[in-house]
């Protein structure tokens, strides 16, 4: 890059600059409003995975269950989104942090399913667990893609993918405490792939929502 | 920038005043037509209004609010699937200059530049003129673009090239 370029556009760098139209600002949020409106929404998501897994029922060996296990196939997915919202949103590794959630929930999985716990094998529970994923996941992804609008200048898919991924690896997680099918293919399959295909879907669909 | 994200409204205004030029010169440069680039400014103020929240605090401002400027580049090219710098920059090119200085001022080599920037990809106009034109780092166009540092770097590079076989061409002729 030795040769110097003149600016071509130079003739019209000092032109005036027309005035904003004040009539078009009235949408933005500022910062403070910004942060109590996302923490509403996190406590909108947990109320919402509660509300529906007192209306679902939690396991019914859920009592039996050690709670190394639940931390495991629960709780251990659940902080490695945190851990990947902080890494994707405050660090701006937005894959590297939805590779981390996602790798984290499956690890959890394997781990949590590989201790030797009585198993069922039944058809309608591997095609109701997507569903009810679904089901789980769709109202906390709707609130957590509204809070986070406008938000990423760059990026858009990326970002939006990092949160969709802890969103639905956290209803997955929450699912752990009602579905009692420890099956490993059962878990990575019928838990696994809907939360990669809301992953993606979410991230498809709304990065033009979350972009700036 | 932070008083602003943080509510106060007249920082806004200030924030305007300092960084209108800026913005408008970069859309300037990335589309080629001074019209075109007041008008996608008034749509990157009301961008960077509405996203104010979500500035990262004590960030650097100018290369949040370029990426904005960015976006609302690529939504029209995309809304009115244009080739801008192709099209209407020559039309602005076509336009007789208004005083003898600024005519005599447009030089041939800058008509050159002016059409190898149209014919360029945007991914290399964009990191051309923020490393060039703008004299940004190569770590804040970076930031602007989404992209690394080595990347933007390759990518102005390939520009470059492409601009100076532009010259060189015109220089043999």
């Amino acid at each position: 890059m030795s040769r110097s370029f003149p600016d071509p556009f130079e003739r019209e760098l000092d032109s005036p600059i027309p005035a904003i139209d004040p009539k078009r600002l009235r949408s933005g949020v500022a910062r403070p409003l910004l942060r109590a409106q996302r923490l509403v929404a996190l406590v909108l998501v947990v109320a919402w995975e509660a509300l529906l897994l007192s209306i679902f029922g939690v396991r019914p060996d859920l009592a039996d269950v050690p709670s190394s296990y639940l931390f495991l196939a629960a709780g251990a997915p659940v902080l490695a989104g945190a851990s990947a919202c902080w890494i994707g949103v405050e660090r701006r590794r937005p894959w590297a942090a939805t590779a981390l959630v996602l790798v984290a929930f499956a690890a959890a999985q394997i781990a949590a399913s590989a201790i030797d716990w009585p198993t069922r094998f039944e058809v309608w529970r591997w095609m109701r667990c997507p569903g009810l994923i679904s089901l789980f996941a769709s109202a906390p992804l709707l609130v957590v893609v509204f809070v986070f609008r406008h938000s990423f200048t760059t990026r858009g898919a990326a970002h939006t993918a990092v949160l969709a991924a802890v969103t639905t690896v956290f209803a997955a997680s929450a699912l752990r405490l009602h579905c009692p099918n420890d099956l490993l293919l059962h878990v990575l399959l019928s838990h696994g792939i809907p939360v990669l295909g809301a992953t993606a879907l979410t991230a498809a669909l709304a990065r033009r929502v979350t972009r700036a | 920038m932070d008083r602003c994200a943080s509510g106060d409204e007249r920082a806004f205004d200030r924030l305007h005043h300092l960084a209108a030029r800026r913005l408008r010169n970069f859309l300037l440069r990335l589309s080629g037509s001074r019209a075109l680039a007041d008008e996608l400014l008034q749509d990157t103020f009301f961008r960077i209004h509405r996203a104010r929240g979500s500035f990262k605090q004590g960030a650097t401002a100018l290369p949040w609010m370029m990426a904005i400027a960015r976006n609302v580049y690529i939504d029209h090219a995309r809304k009115y699937r244009t080739e801008l710098a192709k099209n209407e920059l020559f039309e602005e090119l076509a336009t007789p200059a208004p005083t003898p200085e600024e005519a005599a001022s447009t030089t041939e080599s800058m008509v050159i530049i002016r059409r190898a920037l149209a014919t360029l990809p945007l991914s290399q106009r964009e990191a051309f003129v923020l490393l060039r034109f703008e004299r940004m780092s190569a770590k804040e166009a970076a930031v602007v673009l989404g992209a690394t540092e080595s990347a933007v770097k390759l990518r102005a590079f390939r520009a470059t090239e492409v601009l100076r076989a532009a010259l060189l061409d015109e220089d043999q002729r």
